[in-house]
C-alpha cells in the first residue's frame, strides 16, 4: 500500500489506511536478554556508529539495544524516499523536511499510512511537549490535528531565531593592508563596492583570486540586498506573485550580472561550474576575499580551522583578521537577512512500530531533553566525566577529557550527544560544549548581538515567506514547487552569466505553471 | 635510577622472598587460576598498503625494524578482489557459475602483500589474511559483478577465495597462512548504496563459509582454517558466535571479533565483564573455544577519540592510550580470550575515500607517510607499550589470574609453555601509587634475573635505538616473589629474561 504512485490516490486512500492501520504493525524485535531492538537512522550518525559507554547507559536504562544507521548529505532525499517506497524503513528516520517537499514527503507519508502520528497526549514526555510549543509553523505541519514528525528545533533554549546566519566572511588583513578597512567590520553599501574593488584591484590580477565569491547554493547573494521574499512567492499588494520578476529582484539581478560577466570580474570565479564545496575551498586556500557562506558554529569553526591550517596564518589575531564577520547594510540602509523556521529537518516514526516502541522513543528523547540527558550528551557520564558542585558548578574530570598535544579536548564517540539529534541541533549546548570553539563562538555571538541590535532599531531586512503561503498545499504548488525553485534558480544563474537574454529569463517565469500555481495560491488566500 | 617511581628496595626484596615462600603475602599466581593454557599471543593488523607512492623514503626499512621490535605473533592481513581481479564477463547469463575474470597478481597490492608475508613466513608469524569485503561497486548503477546482493554467499566468492589462496599458499609456499578471514565484520551493514555489507545477514554469512571451506577444501588446503566471525561489537559478536558454534563449529577454527571500546568501559573494567560472558556463551555452546579453538581479537582499539568521518583517532598520540591498551589486553586474556590482534601497526597502509579526497587513516603506532610530520613518523607510546606486551605474553604460555582482585589494580602472569620464561604485567589504573608483591606458583627456570619496565609518560626507557629498554635489572626469581611500588597511572612489567 506504500507504493502509492499518485497523491490522489494517497489523499483517497487514507481513511482506508487509517483503518488498516492496526494489522501493519510489526511485531517488536528483541535481542536475546529482552531489550527492545531500535532502528534509527539520522544524518547526523555518519559521524556515529554506537557500541560505546554512553549508549550503553541509555540502553541499559530504557532497556532498549540500538541500531543507528546514516544517510549521506550527497543523496539524503534519495536514501529517505528509497526505503519509503519499498516499505523498508527504520523504526525512527530523519528527512530534510521544507516547505518545497512537504506534500510530496511529510503529506504523502502520513496520509498515505506510512508515519506514525505523536500522541495527542504528550503530557507523559514533557521536555518534548515544551520544544514542540517552541517550534515555529507547527501547526501548519498538523494533518487533522495529528503531528507525524519532531522538527529538530535548532536551539531548545533560544527558539526565537528568527533570521539565519547566511553572511559574509572576509579578510580584514587584506582590508587593512589595502586602507579600506572599516571599524567594527561595519560597512555601508558604498564602503562595501569599495573594498570589493580595492580587493579587485590589488589581489584579482591574473584571475587567481575572486574579490567575492558565495556559496555554490546561495549565489548570487547580492541580490538579498533588493529582493523582498527568499524564495519563489513574493507578496505585492496582499496577492502572491513570481519573486524572480519583481522590479526589486531584478535590479539586484542586473548588479549581480554586472559583478559577474558585465566586466567588473567582482565575482572572479565562474559560478556557474562550481561544484558543491569549491568556493569555501578558495577561500580556505586565501584565494577569496569576500566569502558568503552559511555561517552555523559547525561551518564557521571548519572554516577558521581550514584558514588556519595556512602557514602565513601563525596567530590567533591573524586568523580573526582572515576569517572576520562582515556588517553590510545595503542600498536601502538596511542589513538584510533570510529569515526561516527555527527548526532543521525532521524525524519521522515509521508507521509499522507499535505504540509500545513508540513511547519507548518519545521516553528516551524526553529524557535526552531533559536535565540529565543534556549532561551526558555535553559532558558524558556524572563522576567519571564530569562532576558537579553544590553550587551548580561543573567540572571536567582529566580521564574523560584528555587533550590532545595541541591541548584541545579529545572527542569522545557520546551517544546521547547523536541520539539527541533526534529532536534539536543541540545549539542549546553551544556555551558549555567543551568541544565547542569558543573563539569561533564568540565571534559569532558578537556577529548576532550586533544584528539583533540593528533589528531592535528597525535596520534589519528579513526575508521571510509569509507561512500561509509557504506550507500551503494546492494541487499543483505541492507537486511542482520545489521544481519551481531549482528551475527559476537556473534562470537566475544563466542570465548572470550571460547564457540567456533578459527576456528569455523573464519568460521562464510566465509559462503555465507558474500562472497555475500563483492561481491556486492567491485563491486560497482569497485574492 | 632517576625518577625513581619502582621502588625496589634489595634487602626488601630478599626479605620479601624469604618470607613470601610458603606463606605468600600480596598477589600470588597460583597454576590452578590457569585462564589460558595455550596463548595465542599478541599481534597486529598488518594490512596491504594501498598507496605505496605515498611511503616516505626508507619506509619498508622502518616499518620492519618496528615489527622486528614488536615481534608479533599474529598478523592480520586483509587485502581486496577489486584490487586482483579484471576482465570481468558474465557471458551475459544470469548463471554466475559460467561468469570468468582474470587476476593480477602482479600489481603494486599483491607485490606488496607478499612483502608483507615474506617477513611473516621468515619470522615464524601467524597470519591470518582475508578479503575485506565483496568485489563491486555499493552503486548498484556502477556495479558490474552484482555480488553485493548475496554477500560471501555469491558462490564466485569463494571461487575467488580458492584462487586466492591457491596462489598465495601454493604457488607462493607461504605457510604462515593459517586463516582466512571471511569479509570483515560482516554484522556492520551500513548503508544500501555506501557499504558492500548492505545486504548481508547471517545466513549469507554462513553460506559464504560453507562455500569457501568446500572450496578450500576441494584443492586439497584442508590446512587453511578460517576465522569464524571477524565480527565487530559485542551485540553483533553475541549474535554471530553463538550461531556459529552452533551451526559450523566444524567449519570454523578461530572465533574472531573485533571490539573498540569506550574508554569508561575500559577505566571501570566493564570491558573484561562483558567479555567474559560474551566468551562464556560461545564456550557453552562450543567448549573447544579458548583451547582448540582460539578467540582471537582481530582487532583491537579504543574507541573514544574516533573520527567516524576519517577512521583516525586523536588519542593514539598520547601516553593514555598505551596505557588504556595494556589494560584492554590484561582484562582481555583474563576473561579467556587467547589472543588479541592490534589495530594497527602504521598509519600508511590504509586510507579513506570521500567527497574531499582520499586520507590516511591514523590509527597507527607510527607513520611512514611521506606527507607526515615528524612528530606523527615517531613511534608513538602505545608502540612501546605493546612492544612490552608482546614480547612478555609469548604464544603457547599459561596465563594466570591473580588470587585476589585489588581495586584499580589489573594484573596476570606468565608462563611459557617450556617454564624458562614468565612474567607480571601490572597496570595501575587509579591515582594513588600502589605497592605490591607478586610470586608466581608455577616453576620458572631463570636465571636469576628480573627486568623490570614501567610505562608512564615519566618513566618509559628508551634506548639509543630508540626501543623501550629495562628501567632496572634485579636479582631475584618471580617464584620467591618481588615487592615494587607501580606509580600512578602506570604498566609494570616484569619479566625473567629481556624483552
Amino acid at each position: 500500500m506504500k507504493k502509492i504512485l499518485s497523491l490522489v490516490l494517497c489523499i483517497v486512500l487514507s481513511l482506508a489506511a487509517v483503518t488498516l492501520y492496526g494489522c501493519k504493525k510489526k511485531p517488536n524485535e528483541y535481542t536475546k536478554d529482552g531489550r527492545m531492538i531500535l532502528k534509527i537512522r539520522n544524518l547526523y550518525f555518519n559521524e556515529w556508529t554506537g557500541g560505546d559507554a554512553y549508549t550503553s547507559y541509555i540502553e541499559d536504562k530504557f532497556g532498549v539495544a540500538i541500531e543507528p544507521s546514516s544517510y549521506s548529505w550527497a543523496d539524503w532525499d534519495n536514501q529517505v524516499y528509497g526505503p519509503a517506497n519499498s516499505n523498508n524503513l527504520s523504526d525512527v528516520f530523519h528527512f530534510s523536511l521544507d516547505s518545497y517537499n512537504f506534500a510530496n514527503s511529510y503529506e504523502f507519508w502520513a496520509r498515505g499510512g506510512s508515519t506514525k502520528a505523536l500522541p495527542d497526549d504528550l503530557s507523559a514526555w514533557p521536555h518534548i511537549a515544551d520544544m514542540l510549543g517552541k517550534v515555529s509553523n507547527l501547526n501548519e505541519l498538523k494533518i487533522n490535528g495529528k503531528l507525524y514528525c519532531i522538527p529538530l528545533i535548532k536551539n531548545i533554549k533560544d527558539a526565537d531565531d528568527d533570521y539565519s546566519p547566511f553572511t559574509y566572511v572576509y579578510r580584514r588583513d587584506w582590508a587593512k593592508e589595502l586602507g579600506v578597512y572599516q571599524e567594527d567590520d561595519v560597512y555601508t553599501w558604498n564602503q562595501f563596492q569599495n573594498l570589493l574593488s580595492a580587493f579587485y584591484r590589488a589581489k584579482s590580477e591574473g584571475g587567481s583570486v575572486a574579490a567575492l565569491a558565495d556559496v555554490e547554493w546561495g549565489f548570487p547573494s547580492i541580490i538579498n540586498f533588493y529582493k523582498t521574499a527568499p524564495h519563489c512567492f513574493a507578496m505585492e499588494g496582499g496577492s502572491a506573485v513570481c519573486n524572480f520578476v519583481t522590479p526589486q529582484f531584478k535590479q539586484g539581478l542586473e548588479l549581480a550580472k554586472n559583478w559577474a560577466s558585465g566586466g567588473t570580474n567582482i565575482y572572479g570565479f565562474d559560478q556557474y561550474a562550481a561544484n558543491d564545496g569549491d568556493v569555501a575551498k578558495q577561500f580556505y586556500a586565501g584565494r577569496v576575499g569576500v566569502f558568503y557562506e552559511n555561517l552555523s558554529l559547525a561551518n564557521y569553526t571548519t572554516l577558521r580551522k581550514k584558514v588556519g591550517e595556512r602557514k602565513e596564518i601563525d596567530t590567533k589575531e591573524k586568523l580573526d583578521d582572515a576569517t572576520a564577520i562582515m556588517k553590510v547594510s545595503g542600498p536601502d540602509g538596511k542589513y538584510a537577512l533570510e529569515g526561516g523556521e527555527n527548526w532543521f529537518s525532521a524525524t519521522f516514526f515509521s508507521a509499522d512500530i507499535s505504540d509500545e516502541k513508540l513511547n519507548k522513543i518519545l521516553d528516551i528523547i524526553d529524557w535526552l531533553l531533559g536535565e540529565e540527558g543534556t549532561m551526558m550528551a555535553a559532558y558524558g557520564i556524572k563522576d567519571y566525566d564530569y562532576t558537579v558542585s553544590n553550587g551548580g558548578e561543573v567540572t571536567l574530570l582529566e580521564a574523560g577529557w584528555e587533550r590532545d598535544i595541541n591541548g584541545k579536548y579529545i572527542e569522545k564517540l557520546n551517544g546521547a550527544k547523536y541520539l539527541r539529534y533526534m529532536a534539536t541541533l543541540g545549539y542549546d549546548m553551544n556555551d558549555y560544549d567543551p568541544l565547542v570553539d569558543k573563539e569561533a563562538l564568540s565571534i559569532l555571538t558578537e556577529w548576532k548581538e550586533f544584528i539583533n541590535r540593528e533589528n531592535a532599531q528597525g535596520n534589519l531586512r528579513i526575508l521571510t515567506e509569509d507561512p500561509s503561503v509557504k506550507w500551503l498545499s494546492t494541487t499543483n504548488k505541492s507537486q511542482y514547487a520545489g521544481g519551481l525553485l531549482e528551475n527559476g534558480n537556473a534562470s537566475v544563474q544563466k542570465y548572470v552569466y550571460g547564457k540567456i537574454t533578459l527576456g528569455e529569463y523573464e519568460n521562464s517565469f510566465t509559462t503555465q505553471r507558474w500562472g497555475q500555481i500563483l492561481g491556486e495560491i492567491n485563491s486560497a488566500i482569497g485574492k | 635510577m632517576k625518577r625513581v617511581l619502582i621502588l625496589i628496595i634489595m634487602a626488601t626484596l630478599a626479605f620479601s622472598a624469604a618470607a613470601c615462600k610458603n606463606n605468600a603475602k600480596g598477589t600470588v599466581f597460583y597454576e590452578k587460576n590457569d585462564v589460558c593454557r595455550d596463548f595465542n599471543e599478541l599481534g597486529v593488523e598488518w594490512g596491504v598498503y594501498e598507496e605505496t607512492g605515498k611511503l616516505s623514503a626508507g619506509a619498508w626499512e622502518r616499518i620492519t625494524a618496528a615489527a622486528d621490535r614488536l615481534n608479533p605473533r599474529l598478523v592480520r592481513c586483509m587485502t581486496n578482489f577489486d584490487w586482483l581481479v579484471y576482465d570481468f564477463d558474465d557471458k551475459g547469463t544470469a548463471d554466475l557459475s559460467d561468469d570468468e575474470w582474470k587476476y593480477d597478481f602482479d600489481n603494486k597490492y599483491m607485490v606488496n602483500a607478499c612483502e608483507i608475508l615474506d617477513y611473516c613466513e621468515k619470522k615464524g608469524i601467524s597470519v591470518a589474511f582475508g578479503v575485506w569485503n565483496v568485489i563491486g561497486n555499493p552503486d548498484p548503477e556502477k556495479d558490474v559483478f552484482k555480488m553485493i546482493p548475496n554477500a560471501t554467499s555469491d558462490i564466485r566468492w569463494a571461487k575467488m577465495t580458492a584462487d586466492l589462496m591457491e596462489y598465495l599458499v601454493r604457488t607462493k609456499g607461504y605457510t604462515c597462512i593459517k586463516w582466512f578471514v571471511n569479509s570483515n565484520e560482516p554484522n556492520y551493514s551500513g548503508a544500501v548504496g555506501a557499504s558492500k555489507n548492505a545486504y548481508n545477514t547471517y545466513a549469507k554469512w554462513e553460506q559464504g563459509v560453507r562455500n569457501v571451506r568446500a572450496a578450500l577444501d576441494a584443492i586439497g588446503l584442508n590446512n587453511i582454517d578460517i576465522v569464524g566471525g571477524d565480527t565487530t561489537g559485542f551485540i553483533g559478536s553475541a549474535d554471530y558466535l553463538p550461531k556459529i558454534a552452533g551451526n559450523i563449529p566444524d567449519k570454523v577454527n578461530n572465533y574472531g571479533v573485533h571490539m573498540y571500546i569506550s574508554n569508561y568501559d575500559i577505566d571501570n573494567a566493564l570491558y573484561g565483564q562483558n567479555m567474559k560472558k560474551l566468551f562464556d556463551g560461545v564456550k557453552n555452546i562450543d567448549p573447544a573455544v579458548g583451547g582448540e579453538k582460539p578467540f582471537i581479537i582481530w582487532e583491537a582499539g579504543l574507541l573514544d577519540g574516533k573520527n567516524v568521518i576519517t577512521d583516525c583517532n586523536a588519542y593514539i598520540a598520547n601516553y593514555s592510550y598505551g596505557l588504556r591498551m595494556a589494560d584492554y589486553t590484561v582484562q582481555s586474556l583474563l576473561s579467556g580470550v587467547s589472543g588479541v590482534c592490534y589495530w594497527d601497526l602504521d598509519d600508511a597502509m590504509h586510507f579513506m575515500y570521500g567527497e574531499n579526497g582520499m586520507t590516511a587513516k591514523e590509527w597507527g603506532m607510527f607513520s611512514t607517510l611521506a606527507s607526515a610530520s615528524p612528530l606523527m613518523q615517531e613511534y608513538r607510546p602505545w608502540f612501546h607499550s605493546s612492544v612490552i606486551l608482546t614480547n612478555l605474553l609469548q604464544q603457547g604460555s599459561h596465563i594466570y589470574s591473580p588470587d585476589s582482585e585489588k581495586k584499580d589494580l589489573r594484573v596476570l602472569a606468565s608462563v611459557s609453555k617450556d617454564g624458562k620464561n614468565g612474567g607480571v604485567v601490572a597496570v595501575n589504573r587509579g591515582r594513588e601509587a600502589v605497592t605490591e608483591t607478586f610470586r608466581i606458583e608455577r616453576g620458572i627456570e631463570s636465571e636469576g634475573k628480573i627486568y623490570v619496565y614501567v610505562f608512564n609518560e615519566r618513566d618509559l626507557k628508551l634506548g639509543p635505538d630508540g626501543f623501550v629498554t629495562p628501567n632496572l635489572v634485579v636479582e631475584g626469581n618471580l617464584n620467591d616473589g618481588l615487592k615494587l611500588e607501580i606509580p600512578a597511572g602506570s604498566m609494570a612489567a616484569l619479566s625473567s629474561r629481556p624483552l
